[in-house]
């Protein structure tokens, strides 16, 4: 699997798999990065868009792995995304659009729904609360990267992934169980 | 062998090592029972961890352009900036309608912000009340720089409750504690209470240059940098309030900033440094002094132009992240960001201490007014406040 400029603006087929084999894992990345579906889609594409056109130009290096590399301008992505004020009121904007386009929608069981939601907002707390590093290591290696290709990317040693993914483990399993306690005590 | 070292049985458990690596290990664990147990209590962990994983993202696959389309723009990418590029076909991640309903749900938990702010009681009360008061407050504070700090800590953290806690920091305090009980009472209850705010000591100490240090809000005392554990519940103020970073106003100092990633122990690290601290989504700033970070602060989560007095960078990210106070005239304005709403927009009514309240929304934002003043008087503000929003 490498993405080899051959000539002129051409790409090695490799690159098809690829984007089959982690499209979905880089959106699923992105969305707990970025807590937006429709976002973590486009960056998702973004990031391959951008990966693609570097890779086009005829003096681009070799890319040993494809994947990793998919990841890290991911990962930028992510980051320039939640710098901006502008996207908390796009956020905002996109609440109101949504309210109005599930008004119509028939919930075949309302309190099914609603009961998946409380989970998905408690896990979704759960993660918030992993200090940085931990969240991004877990991150990474939920969407199969290897101890190696997060070590790149975060710049953490390779030897201390195993233990920082073992505490970030803990530590959002002991944060969703908590909020489940509380959950059921009120 | 000696027992696997925890990192090399992780990486064992998540099969990361290689060949030579795992035959050492697996050699080991033929004779080990204890070790045998470890490495399937992590694979439990390691399970349970990815369900709640799982949770956090809507069901289903995303919908996935075809390569051709990718390939297609990042071709026009070359000779265009792609940021801006937008696919006509990323309108959707492919899911069920009810999985819809539910992602809004989390839309709003992770993007909502509310802004509350809070117009101070003393908003009508003449300039000399308030003086006299910021005497008080630096009499119950009078030393020097470090001593309010390691008073006020201990008090803190001894305090079953946020309101006696605040009570016994300081008058003012004391005050904004009665305000976050009556926030409390309209609809907050899965959102854990503030901190009781410490702007009045420290606006009405800017104008008391001789009570400004003995105003000063304790900063995280650094002997409670290691208390700080993460995966530790903090349903409990007194936890909450030992790992927040606060900053005061710290005239004087050289206003230098940094930034930071928004990594605990960092923040940490620097808040009990004594510097100030102001968090965002992904980055925190440290600065030498409020003056610093305020810019940073103000486009977090303030009112442009309105002087910072101190910022807040809550520990319970899931709740609240930033909270920034300043001073509009002689309304103090508490900008918080919340994440999770609390309340219907437009909402007014009257609070249990006789003071009205109301929500407000902007065109981007939800404010929350609380005063002793009539809910017309607020609603005239909430308008007057609008012109602030960046």
């Amino acid at each position: 699997m490498r993405g080899r400029p051959r000539g002129d603006r051409t790409l090695s087929a490799d690159w098809e798999a690829v984007y089959r084999a982690i499209f979905g894992d880089v959106v699923r990345y992105l969305y707990r990065r970025v807590w937006d579906p429709e976002r973590a889609q486009e960056l998702a594409q973004e990031a391959f868009v951008r990966v693609l056109a570097q890779q086009r130009r005829a003096d681009a290096a070799e890319v040993e792995n494809p994947r990793a590399l998919v990841f890290a301008v991911a990962g930028n992505l992510a980051r320039d995304e939640a710098r901006t004020v502008i996207r908390r009121k796009k956020h905002l904007a996109l609440l109101k659009s949504n309210t109005e386009a599930t008004t119509g929608n028939a919930t075949p069981d309302p309190a099914e729904a609603m009961e998946r939601d409380q989970e998905r907002q408690r896990a979704q707390d759960a993660l918030l609360r992993l200090g940085e590093r931990d969240r991004e290591v877990l991150l990474l290696w939920d969407a199969g990267l290897s101890y190696e290709e997060i070590a790149a990317q975060t710049g953490l040693a390779q030897g201390a992934i195993g233990t920082t993914l073992s505490r970030a483990r803990r530590r959002l399993v002991a944060a969703y169980e908590s909020m489940e306690g509380r959950h059921a005590a009120r | 062998m000696q027992h696997v070292d925890d990192a090399l049985l992780v990486a064992y458990a998540d099969d990361a090592l290689d060949q030579a690596a795992r035959a050492d290990v697996e050699a080991h664990l033929v004779t080990c029972a204890a070790c045998r147990a470890r490495v399937e209590e992590e694979r439990a962990l390691t399970q349970r961890a990815a369900a709640v994983l799982d949770t956090t993202v809507p069901a289903g696959e995303p919908a996935m352009p075809a390569f051709a389309d990718i390939l297609r723009r990042s071709d026009a990418s070359d000779a265009t900036p792609s940021g801006g590029a937008r696919s006509p076909r990323s309108r959707s991640w492919t899911m069920p309608p009810l999985a819809w309903a539910a992602m809004l749900v989390v839309g709003i938990g992770a993007a909502y912000i509310a802004r509350t702010i809070i117009v101070s009681p003393e908003f009508n009360a003449p300039m000399e009340a308030r003086t006299e008061q910021a005497a008080d407050a630096s009499a119950v504070r009078a030393a020097p720089e470090a001593a309010p700090a390691a008073d006020a800590t201990p008090e803190l953290r001894a305090a079953p409750d946020a309101g006696a806690a605040a009570t016994r920091a300081a008058p003012g305090a004391a005050e904004a504690a009665t305000q976050d009980d009556a926030v409390a009472d309209l609809r907050f209850e899965s959102v854990p209470v503030m901190p009781a705010p410490p702007v009045p000591q420290a606006a009405r100490a800017a104008q008391e240059p001789a009570a400004a240090k003995a105003a000063e809000e304790p900063a995280l005392r650094p002997e409670e940098a290691p208390r700080v554990e993460p995966s530790r519940e903090r349903a409990r103020y007194a936890d909450m309030v030992r790992d927040t970073a606060v900053a005061a106003a710290a005239p004087g100092m050289p206003d230098t900033t940094q930034k930071l990633a928004l990594d605990e122990f960092a923040v940490t690290a620097a808040a009990s440094a004594g510097a100030a601290v102001i968090g965002g989504e992904d980055v925190a700033w440290r600065g030498t002094s409020v003056a610093a970070v305020a810019p940073q602060a103000t486009r977090v989560a303030g009112l442009p132009g309105a002087p910072v007095t101190s910022v807040w960078l809550g520990a319970d990210a899931a709740a609240w992240r930033a909270r920034v106070v300043q001073q509009v005239g002689d309304v103090s304005v508490e900008t918080i960001e919340w994440r999770r709403p609390p309340a219907a927009a437009g909402e007014s009514g009257r609070l249990g201490d006789g003071r009205n309240y109301l929500f407000v929304t902007t065109d981007s934002v939800m404010y929350l007014l609380r005063a002793a003043l009539p809910v017309e008087r607020l609603e005239t503000i909430g308008r007057m406040l609008q012109p602030l929003e960046p």
